[in-house]
């Protein structure tokens, strides 16, 4: 079976992340909601209620895990130990997908905790496309990385990010999670055209894609999570699931959390959305 | 780029993030715009670590933020930030120095004169992080059969090993500090408590932290327990009686704080 079958399945529907204040109305059912994802490390080490919580879902829906902690761009050594309990989490759970983010988030021992951006170049590509391979390798399945917001680039980067990514999945094998919000706010924030961004990828790469709301600083955008999907991203998101044969799409909503129905009314326009295109 | 220089740009950029708001010269390693400069690009990141794990911190001590107000606790939590920045994966792991690192800063220590409010924001901080450790660690909760104790009286009896709950906490503070807690978390402003030394065990029922008050006698046999000391021995070090120790071990066994009995554990 190739790298690329082995990405499973690429139409999950219509998912959101778990959040615990949603819990009743996820488990009394029907949410409205076809999958759900989970950040990595909040359930990775936790024997109470978001595990529990994760334990219930999984029993009834996908689930994919989706981690901020890999740092698959450090020069650090990759954390082996963090990535055998990912897998462990991700068997136990029997999760869809294992994914992160194209970033860094620390050297020297340190984590910042934040998605800190790379310099695209074939340096950094050939660092990134080995460290990949190793960490598919103890997780013993395909890693789903995520382009994300940024806020500066580097005068030494040399590759579009699109064709970093392109390249990374074709040369280590792994899956792409495609943010539509992340490629808006970056294309905003470095002066890009998002349609040519989304154009670049190869779309049997890609194995779902994020929506998000983010905030206008006037001067840039920030990828805050903590509203609607705007209407440039939607537009963005209906071209892209054009491109693609099937749609596993999730919206993220990570602040200033809604209540259920609000978010299940966001999924609702991500499916009318989806329809139109057909 | 070489390896080398893909490090050296790393840790510059962290240097960067990590130091003074204004550390870092960015404008030959990144790019600016008419719109946008290089340093105010930095400066995204920068504010974004220190808002970010800022807020984390607030959340994990509530209580200690309400004793010192919104804008001292954050000023203590940036000195945290910067003294001790996150090693680990995990933001759950953020706060766990940062009672050692007030103890090691109080600032009356030079004049040997303790200072009774500061004992008092530690004993906070030491039980909010106990709190959040109980939330956080495997419980109880499953179901499983409570373990089985040898008769008192049995030959067997003292030397019983116990497993306690992986969520057990036990918390010994010179303030009641729980009950400050308890108000402050329901959204009250209750006067500051009376020195009183507490001694407390914290653990989980159906997913919700729970803070038993101990006596001496039995804190130091739940906490002998814990360490692996065998029961007859635990108890009598605590000053307890065979029988007293027994109905103690009954009554934990009972309240999910001991989940197992040499060695074997029907806890999940």
């Amino acid at each position: 079976m190739s790298a690329l079958d082995r990405l499973g399945p690429r139409d999950l529907g219509f998912g959101v992340g778990l959040r615990s204040q949603h819990a009743d109305q996820v488990l009394r059912g029907p949410s409205g909601v076809d999958w759900f994802e989970v950040v990595t490390e909040n359930v990775l080490d936790n024997g109470g209620y978001a595990r529990y919580l994760l334990d219930q879902v999984a029993e009834r829906f996908p689930v994919v895990l989706h981690g901020v902690s890999l740092s698959i761009g450090s020069t650090d050594p990759l954390d082996l130990d963090y990535l055998r309990r990912v897998r462990r989490l991700a068997t136990g759970v029997g999760a869809v997908w294992v994914s992160d983010h194209l970033c860094w988030t620390g050297v020297l021992g340190l984590n910042t905790h934040e998605l800190l951006p790379l310099p695209l170049t074939e340096e950094s590509l050939r660092h990134v496309v080995r460290r990949v391979r190793v960490a598919q390798d103890v997780l013993e399945r395909p890693l789903v990385l995520e382009n994300p917001s940024t806020y500066l680039g580097f005068t030494e980067s040399t590759v579009p990010e699109c064709e970093f990514l392109a390249r990374l999945a074709e040369e280590a094998g792994c899956g792409l999670l495609l943010d539509v919000n992340n490629v808006y706010v970056s294309a905003v924030n470095h002066e890009f055209d998002p349609y040519d961004y989304v154009r670049a990828l190869p779309p049997d790469r890609i194995a779902y894609l994020h929506l998000a709301g983010h905030t206008d600083r006037g001067t840039h955008l920030i990828d805050t999570h903590d509203q609607p999907v705007a209407d440039p991203v939607w537009d963005l998101y209906e071209f892209t699931t054009g491109l693609l044969p099937s749609v596993s799409v999730l919206i993220e909503w990570d602040d200033r959390i809604p209540p259920f129905p609000v978010l299940t009314a966001e999924l609702d326009k991500a499916r009318e959305r989806t329809a139109r295109v057909g | 780029m070489s390896a080398e220089r893909l490090r050296r740009l790393q840790s510059w950029l962290q240097g960067a993030i990590l130091g003074p708001p204004d550390a870092g010269e960015p404008a030959d390693v990144v790019v600016g715009t008419a719109r946008l400069s290089a340093a105010r690009r930095l400066a995204i990141y920068q504010h974004g670590y220190r808002s970010r794990l800022v807020n984390c911190l607030n959340a994990q001590y509530p209580v200690a933020r309400h004793l010192l107000g919104a804008e001292l606790f954050e000023e203590f939590a940036r000195e945290y930030l910067r003294a001790r920045p996150s090693r680990s994966y995990t933001l759950e792991a953020l706060g766990a120095g940062f009672a050692d690192h007030l103890a090691a800063g109080r600032p009356d220590l030079a004049s040997g004169e303790r200072e009774p409010w500061i004992d008092l924001l530690l004993d906070v901080v030491r039980f909010e992080r106990a709190f959040t450790e109980a939330h956080a660690a495997a419980g109880a909760e499953f179901g499983e059969p409570p373990p089985v104790a040898p008769e008192f009286g049995d030959p067997r009896w003292a030397d019983t090993a116990v497993s306690t709950v992986e969520c057990l906490r036990l918390v010994r503070a010179g303030f009641p500090v729980h009950t400050f807690a308890v108000a402050v978390r329901a959204g009250q402003d209750p006067p500051l408590p009376r020195p009183g030394e507490v001694r407390l065990a914290l653990a989980r029922t159906d997913f919700v932290v729970t803070v038993a008050e101990l006596d001496e006698p039995r804190y130091r046999l739940l906490a002998a327990l814990r360490a692996g000391t065998p029961l007859g021995r635990a108890g009598r070090d605590a000053g307890l009686t065979p029988q007293e120790a027994d109905a103690c071990l009954r009554t934990w066994i009972a309240d999910r704080l001991i989940v197992g009995i040499n060695g074997r554990t029907p806890h999940r």
